[in-house]
This record gives C-alpha cells, structure tokens and sequence, in this order.
C-alpha cells in the first residue's frame, strides 16, 4: 500500500538534495508545524532528527555532535517546551539515527502540557531507547508526570520494520506514561483528540493488503480493554525485543481532521517507515 | 566507553553534591538498588564523558565498572557486586519467592522475601505474611509507616536517595520526617512525635 508515495517522494527529494538552486521545499516536519500550530496551538513538537535542535547543555549553547550526550532536544512549535536533563549521567545519546536511551537511567523531560486542552497538541520524536532491562524506565516525559491518557486521544503508528498500530487513549490505563507504552509496544504513534472520524480514515488507508488487525501481546495492564492493532507482522511485537522506536508524533486537534492533514501525517509516518 | 558506577547510600548526598557543583547537574547517581530490603546503593550510567568520568572517579566510596558491553547488564552485574540487587529490576511477585530477594508486586510495591513460599499457597496481599515477606520502603514513596526495629529500619529526616525527609502512611493520613535523633533517625510513631501531617 503506498497511498503516501506521492506526497513523500517530492518531499525526500527536496530534502535530500537541498531544493537545488530554488527555494526548497518546506521539510514535513515544517510542513506538520505549520499545519498543527499556525494558530496558537498548544502543546509541543521535537524531531530528533533535527541536528539544529539538539544540545549538549540545557541552555541551548552547545551543540550536540554525533555520539554526545543531549540535555535539550528544542520544542519546535515556537511554544517553549523544550524537552532538558539536567543531570549529565540521565543524558541520552546523539546517533545518527536520533537519540539512543540507555534503559536505566536516561530520561529527557519537558514542562507540563495540558492535554486535556482543546487545543493541538502534537509532539515529534524519533527516539532509539534499549531495551536491555526489563522495567525500562519512561524516558520522555512532561513535568517528570504521566502524559494521561485523555480519553479522546487516538494513537497511531508505524515503525522503522512497518508495524502499524491504532489504539485509543481511553484503552490506556489511566496515567500509564505514553512513552513507556510507546516503547513496550516498539511502536510510534500519531494521536489527536477528539479524532474518531480521523482514526476511521487512517485505518482505512493502513488496513489494506499489507496489514492485518490483531490482538497483539501488549500487556495488559498497559492496554486493558479491547485494542485494535494493525500489523503486518504483530508476532515481531515483543515486550522486550530490542525495538528500534524511530518516531513519535504525538497529536491533538479539532475534530473533524482536514484530509490536507491526514495526508501530512500519512506521509510523515511513511517518511519513517 | 560508557560510565556505569555505584555508591553506597552514605555517600550519595556527597557524591551528587559534588557533581553538581562541577556543573554536571542534580541527582546523577539515581538508580536504587537494595541490600537486605532497604535502599543501599544509587549507581548511574552515562554516555561517553571523560569530564564526567574523571570527577565520578574522583569520589570517594565510588566503584565504577571498566568492562564493555551492554550498559543495562554491566549495572546490573555491578549492583549485584556489591551484594544489592536492582529496584526497579525486581522480579514479579509471582510463584515460588526465594529467600532473600525483592519482588515486585502488582501495584509497583516492593517486597523482601524472608523465607521461601509459594504465593499459590500463600494467596492473599503479601503484608498477610509478615513472618515471610517485608515491604520495601522506596524512595519518595509515601507507604504503610512501620515500627522500626533499629536505625537500619529507622526513618529518616533526610533520605539520601530523595534529598527530602521521608514520608509514609499511617491512621488513614500521609506523614513527613519533621524531628530526628541525633543520627537523623526517627522510630516514633506517627502523630506521636516527629511527623508532620502532610497538608
């Protein structure tokens, strides 16, 4: 299924070859911010794929090579959430690929985020965490606190080997930390609030020839209800399988979502995959 | 190579003082491990660092792991050197327990196993067993005072783990270490003598 072709290719292209002589094309990640905070929306958006944004100290001054640690991965939708470790052991490493989390003790954290506003939220991240212990600990936090599971948040996602999940927010036990369910279920995801008709019409794209529905072995606890998971290989989920989590995109909007939208977030997912 | 390295607790104040003060931020020995069901050690793990490995070797009482391989096996394998075992690693409470070992329970509590038992048999909460099984006070958790036995069990007015006075629950209220020995340890009961009621 490859109903995002066409928006990624010209996009990679742009991207890869630095739009040529002419202006380049906006990256998605520029095109999801303009999309999603142009008009004072709430919340926060961080892309670890974004050498600019990525420092070595708290403040923002130094910037993080290559195999350096990370105190501040910037918020990049002008909102000030800036993602900080203070403490150089808790650091997470800059690889080529994002950041990579130790599993013990690494934790990056913003300030507090409303999600119960109605306003979006969205938040970017491509995050590589080991999964060496068997209780990892949150590693992408706010305020050091649960995101809580707004009830009507839906996730989505799709990891670098193509698993694809879709849940909702009300299926996660209450105060259950959204990275460590993300990074249990080696997924990444994509939520908004208030989006059942955009959940509809990205299953609909996803649930094709390539994919089928499941009931995958998260835990339990995690997920207590009846989650649907779409995968086109669920038994590669392992709780505890050395996953590469590549990118999280964490959204709230008005419903009803704009197909422009949907087709941005297809395509940013589609990017990772 | 990357840092993993261990301090006993009575010297983790000093220890994350000291690097904070050289700029390396708050709390970096964060990761608690137990002896005998008691927090006793913090140990972190770092990324490649040479300034912040040269000032964590410059602590006193630290022990620092110089293999390679995998960060998550190579502290827990050091936690388990100095005889403790790791928190937030515990097994599930669940099966035959060993004596000696911390197990998690469903709720995320912590809990000392004192003589070995089948939890198929012995099926209700574990605090139904005293004689086999203990909770473990974590860190920044307020959970059922207890009467101290000595000043290993003692409360404290200042938990080196968390930098706070420690807390617990206790007649249906949250209490705070208000009033110490002379050691810093607290064995009244709370609403006796000094506790705070948290508000």
């Amino acid at each position: 299924m490859n109903i995002t072709r066409p928006i990624i290719q010209p996009i990679c292209r742009a991207l890869t070859e630095g739009g040529g002589g002419s202006a380049p094309a906006p990256s998605l990640t520029d095109q999801l911010r303009t999309a999603l905070f142009s008009n004072g929306e709430m919340g926060g958006m961080w892309d670890a794929l974004r050498a600019d944004a990525l420092w070595q100290d708290t403040a923002g001054t130094t910037p993080a090579g290559v195999l350096d640690p990370v105190g501040r991965m910037d918020d990049l939708s002008g909102n000030g959430k800036h993602a900080v470790q203070a403490a150089s052991a808790k650091r997470p490493q800059r690889i080529a690929a994002g950041l990579l989390f130790d599993g013990i003790d690494d934790k990056l954290v913003t300030p507090s985020i409303d999600l119960s506003a109605a306003q979006c939220v969205i938040a970017a991240a491509l995050f590589e965490p080991l999964s060496t212990t068997a209780n990892y600990p949150p590693y992408f936090t706010h305020s050091g606190l649960p995101w809580q599971a707004n009830p009507s948040i839906a996730f989505f996602g799709r990891s670098s080997s193509g698993i694809v999940v879709a849940t909702r927010a009300d299926y996660m036990s209450a105060g259950k930390e959204l990275a460590v369910v993300l990074a249990q279920q080696q997924m990444v995801a994509v939520s908004r609030r208030n989006a059942p008709a955009l959940a509809s019409a990205l299953y609909g794209r996803w649930q094709g020839a390539n994919f089928v529905a499941t009931q995958g072995s998260i835990p339990a606890t995690a997920l207590p209800n009846t989650p649907v998971y779409m995968g086109h290989d669920p038994l590669n989920w392992g709780y505890n399988a050395n996953y590469k989590l590549k990118r999280a995109l964490i959204a709230a909007v008005a419903s009803p979502p704009d197909a422009t939208l949907i087709d941005l977030v297809d395509a940013w997912l589609g990017e990772v995959a | 190579m990357s840092i993993v390295a261990i301090i006993p607790a009575a010297g983790l104040i000093v220890a994350n003082a000291a690097l904070e003060a050289q700029g390396f931020g708050p709390g970096n020995f964060s990761v608690t491990s137990y002896a005998l069901g008691r927090p006793s050690h913090a140990a972190l793990h770092a990324w490649p660092d040479a300034a912040l490995q040269a000032a964590i070797a410059a602590l006193p009482g630290v022990v620092i792991d110089n293999s390679e391989g995998d960060p998550g096996q190579r502290t827990k394998a050091l936690i388990e050197a100095q005889g403790a075992q790791w928190g937030s690693q515990a097994p599930a409470y669940a099966g035959t327990l060993t004596a000696g070992t911390l197990y998690r329970y469903s709720d995320d509590s912590l809990w000392w196993c004192i003589q070995p038992y089948d939890t198929a048999v012995f099926a209700d909460h574990p605090s139904t067993y005293p004689a086999l099984i203990r909770r473990a006070r974590r860190p920044g958790v307020a959970e059922p005072w207890v009467q101290p036995m000595d000043a290993l069990d003692a409360y404290k007015l200042l938990d080196p783990f968390t930098g706070q006075p420690e807390v617990c629950t206790h007649a249906g209220k949250t209490w705070r270490v208000s009033q110490a020995d002379g050691a810093g340890n607290n064995i009244w009961e709370p609403g006796a003598f000094g506790w705070s009621e948290e508000s």
